[in-house]
């Protein structure tokens, strides 16, 4: 078995005047939990329904679970679940049906009581066993999602493709869709999009950044979130033009990211060298007609990569 | 196992899943509700026409029956098909379906086939046996022949209009899949219909090997297809139309099947 679970090169895709994708290229462990992050319209979608063989290329090769996308399409799909973006089911079907339904297009599938039972326990996992027999039409949108991810996981997949499973959920169906996210596991690999970072530093461990049809960064969580080195938050009360103009004529400082907080201000200092800055910060906080409040290092964020990472490319 | 073999496997329990969703709508409400109507508009005009003292047009039955049977489910077919193709086009219905291992041109055959199958048995199977039961017992008996048609004649003339329905639905379908607008596609496909056989539009010999040699969309006193001749045991010389439609229906669905396997979804 291949070490990628998805592997793309070159991918390119333009629509009339616009072009989607731009020599896209991205490797995808299998086994990972990775994220697909970018602006609106930077290609995430565009590249996931190549992946699935839903639109061609113009140009680029992609290979799924060692086969290529388009010449071997249906045995790649026949190992990946797939969740669509905004996904729209025959409305007619209840719950079970469509889970059902979805099921026996998959070759292999159990059949009679086997197959009930496999339903019945994926809806139990997606917390949906008690309304089974509703129709589609009369779920709330968490609920849809939540049939969705049933759906693209009834024929035990290789790999799971979901194209902003968490869009227009609340913060508890957010949490449960994360969760849910996180149980797939195993050796499954998943592969999804989203604008929410704090989910994708809560479960994911590799991370693919995408701008204007390129990729910008990918790799393991760890290593994004390098990219911003640490960060300190300094509370400070008083005149702190001074330190401000100091601090930022520092080669190791990245960025100063000021809030204000009534009569107080709350800096967030991104710092390229955490070795030198631990040695000179405080030393310069000392000087000024200012008081500090507070001082800490903060977790590594990956929305300051995220917000880091895009304004360089957007600048090039 | 061969990949070969294998690919063809998936092809077909793909296909064949797609097909079962299809045919089980229509054995659930879908199904029941298109019997109902069906039933209802067919068997109470069919009433109007004949069953009463003073039958409003002067028709005789079984003509009415087959002339109704091309109308009514041709309308029906082409304004589902094209539903069906544009609709789950457009709502992303047919690209969460191919997301699974099912083939495109296996989707849409699969898809096509299965409604061609539900309005066959709801639009024409069961009216048509309905009616070919209660309309020889109407008093006073109207029919051309001094008894009923035989049964076996009756069902192969419903086999006809089915292959028309199929011809019909063929182009919508390849119509949708091209243009992706279902008006403008039943616009076309109902221009199509209408110029096939009424008086408004010339007979040219072409259109032997079209629908036009077997069916009349007119509504007129007389106005008698080859299937009505071919019910009243009239020898059936119209085996060109058959042939053509036949041919032309599985073209228009591999014609179809090409160009969608070229969409992007």
């Amino acid at each position: 078995m291949t070490d990628y679970a998805i592997e793309a090169r070159g991918l390119s895709k333009r629509y009339r005047k616009v072009q989607a994708l731009d020599g896209l290229s991205l490797d995808v462990a299998a086994g990972s939990i990775c994220g697909f992050l970018g602006p609106n319209g930077a290609g995430k979608s565009t590249t996931m329904k190549i992946l699935m063989g839903l639109i061609r290329p113009t140009s680029g090769h992609a290979f799924v679970l060692g086969h290529e996308v388009g010449k071997a399409g249906l045995a790649a799909r026949a190992r990946i679940g797939y969740l669509p973006q905004d996904p729209v089911f025959p409305a007619h079907l209840t719950v079970r049906g469509l889970v059902t339904y979805a099921a026996r297009l998959y070759p292999g599938h159990p059949r009679g009581r086997a197959l009930r039972r496999r339903v019945d326990e994926m809806l139990e996992q997606v917390g949906l066993a008690a309304k089974a027999r509703r129709r589609l039409a009369g779920l709330s949108g968490g609920e849809r999602q939540r049939v969705g991810v049933a759906q693209a996981l009834i024929a035990d997949p290789d790999l799971v493709i979901l194209d902003e499973p968490s869009a227009g959920l609340d913060p508890v169906g957010r949490r449960a869709m994360i969760d849910l996210i996180s149980g797939i596991g195993g050796d499954t690999t998943v592969f999804y999009s989203t604008h929410i970072l704090d989910d994708v530093e809560r479960v994911s461990d590799s991370v693919v950044m995408l701008n204007h049809g390129k990729v910008i960064a990918q790799g393991p969580l760890a290593s994004i979130l390098e990219v911003t080195g640490q960060d300190y938050v300094i509370g400070l009360r008083g005149d702190t033009t001074q330190l401000r103009s100091r601090l930022a004529d520092q080669p190791w400082v990245n960025a100063i990211v000021a809030r204000d907080r009534g009569s107080a201000e709350q800096w967030q200092v991104q710092v390229s060298d955490p070795a030198i800055a631990a040695r000179q910060l405080v030393p310069l906080l000392a000087d000024g007609d200012h008081s500090v409040l507070q001082f800490h290092l903060t977790d590594r964020r990956l929305e300051d990569a995220y917000l880091q990472l895009i304004g360089a490319s957007n600048e090039h | 196992m061969s990949t070969e073999a294998t690919g063809l496997r998936t092809s077909a329990i793909g296909t064949w899943g797609v097909l079962r969703g299809e045919l089980q709508r229509w054995m659930g409400r879908r199904g029941l509700f298109h019997l109902l109507l069906w039933l209802t508009v067919v068997e109470w005009l069919l009433y109007i026409a004949v069953a009463t003292e003073n039958p409003p047009f002067g028709f005789l039955g079984f003509e009415n029956l087959a002339n109704m049977l091309v109308i009514f489910p041709v309308v029906a077919g082409m304004v589902l098909t094209a539903a069906a193709v544009c609709g789950d086009y457009h709502d992303g219905t047919t690209a969460w379906l191919l997301g699974k291992p099912v083939p495109r041109g296996g989707y849409l055959a699969a898809s096509v086939t299965g409604l061609w199958l539900g309005l066959a048995a709801t639009t024409i199977l069961v009216p048509g046996l309905v009616a070919y039961w209660w309309l020889p017992r109407v008093k006073p008996y109207r029919f051309v022949t001094p008894e009923a048609p035989p049964l076996g004649r009756f069902v192969i003339a419903l086999g006809l209009l089915i292959i028309i329905l199929a011809f019909f639905m063929a182009a919508t379908a390849f119509l949708s899949i091209v243009i992706r607008r279902r008006g403008t596609v039943v616009a076309i496909v109902a221009w199509l219909l209408l110029m096939l056989r009424t008086p408004i539009f010339p007979y040219a010999d072409w259109m032997d090997y079209t629908p036009a040699r077997l069916i009349r969309t007119d509504i007129a006193p007389g106005a008698w297809s080859h299937i009505t001749e071919y019910i009243y045991d009239v020898p059936f010389d119209a085996m060109s139309a058959v042939v053509g439609m036949t041919v032309t229906t599985v073209a228009f669905v591999a014609v179809a099947i090409v160009v969608f396997r070229r969409l992007d979804f």
